[in-house]
């Protein structure tokens, strides 16, 4: 599962998502992506469950990129606690996702293959996504 | 490999400068903006239905003939064409007035034809590079380069040093530089236990682990 080797900080703010993402929005790495379509924090069981609901249908075919990283740790206070004392324990990590972002990429395999396997690691995630394809971006050729 | 074919479009000049220009998409226009040789820089509108249909055949890279107000055809080549991070439509788009007789350096899309042998013994083509920067007259600039992946097998690459570049044309780019090379599959491992191991791991802050390697020496 996804998480950084070594942090600043234990615990961070929570931070807004406002606006659409500034940065990778375009199909890079591979001939298909998943975009995101509204903003949410991704944690990294979603990511894992997505990579694996992908390669599974993929089988041993094509690769895969994952384009976002869960590098904000998110805290959370243990249950029938009293308020105050502080912060609670860091329990998870997130990725920061706004609209626009293409959080996974996949190459060397067919279209409807890359498609229905966008859409299963589509279903393990918390947000609506859009298939896109490298020529639906950028207006790359 | 093709040579380059000539599309025209038109436009007019535009008076709504800056984040005004927005407004234009209701008016089933887009914002555009056009600046080169001989030409001052001139905020344009294009129609925006025309301008997506235009992109289905041409790419970023690609000499247009621009009419502006009705008047004299512009040699242009489109430099860039910003998106909407989300819907994917086309926003704004830089117009480059070039000179026929002048070289200019651009970047051309790849095309990749034909089925590799590595890719029918279950390897993976991977495709490094998507465009290539060149430098050619406008009118010798090719609508992309093909690039014949047939022979590739399981561990093999092909170079920018194996093109050969069409008549005309100079390739800026480092021969060793690789275009396309088909590697094996990989195969999804399933690692458990590993997984169980990391979750329960705690992440160490920097600065932390020096801190523990300090009070150990002390």
């Amino acid at each position: 599962m996804l998480l950084p080797k070594r942090v600043k900080h234990r615990k961070v703010m929570r931070g807004t998502m406002r606006g659409p993402a500034k940065g990778g929005t375009e199909v890079h790495f591979g001939d298909y992506g998943l975009k995101a379509m509204e903003a949410a924090w991704i944690t990294n069981r979603q990511i894992e469950a997505a990579r694996i609901a992908m390669t599974r249908y993929m089988k041993r075919g094509g690769k895969v990129w994952i384009n976002i990283f869960p590098d904000k740790p998110v805290t959370q206070k243990p249950a029938e606690t009293r308020m105050g004392s502080g912060k609670g324990n860091p329990e998870k990590w997130v990725a920061v996702v706004k609209p626009g972002r293409v959080m996974f990429e996949v190459a060397g395999v067919s279209e409807e293959v890359a498609k229905e396997a966008m859409r299963l690691a589509a279903q393990k995630l918390p947000i609506k996504c859009k298939f896109v394809t490298r020529a639906d971006v950028g207006g790359e050729g | 490999m093709s040579s380059a074919t000539t599309t025209e479009l038109n436009a007019t000049t535009r008076e709504t400068i800056g984040k005004a220009g927005h407004k234009l998409i209701a008016l089933d226009q887009m914002a555009g903006v056009v600046y080169g040789a001989g030409v001052e820089a001139t905020p344009v509108a294009v129609d925006r239905h025309a301008f997506e249909r235009l992109m289905a055949h041409v790419s970023v890279g690609s000499l247009l003939k621009l009419t502006i107000d009705g008047g004299k055809p512009l040699n242009v080549i489109i430099k860039e064409v910003q998106t909407d991070p989300v819907k994917g439509t086309p926003l704004h788009v830089d117009f480059w007035a070039v000179k026929m007789d002048q070289a200019i350096s651009t970047v051309v899309p790849i095309t990749f034809v034909g089925s590799s042998v590595g890719e029918r013994e279950g390897g993976v083509l991977l495709h490094e590079l998507r465009e290539l920067h060149i430098e050619a007259l406008p009118g010798d600039i090719p609508e992309h380069i093909e690039v014949d992946v047939s022979d590739l097998e399981i561990g093999t690459s092909f170079t920018v040093g194996d093109l050969t570049p069409p008549k005309g044309v100079t390739l800026h780019a480092d021969p060793e530089t690789v275009i396309a090379a088909v590697t094996a599959p990989t195969i999804e491992e399933e690692v458990e236990e590993e997984a169980e191991l990391e979750e329960g791991a705690e992440v160490p802050e920097v600065g932390e682990e020096e801190a523990e390697a300090e009070a150990e020496e002390e």
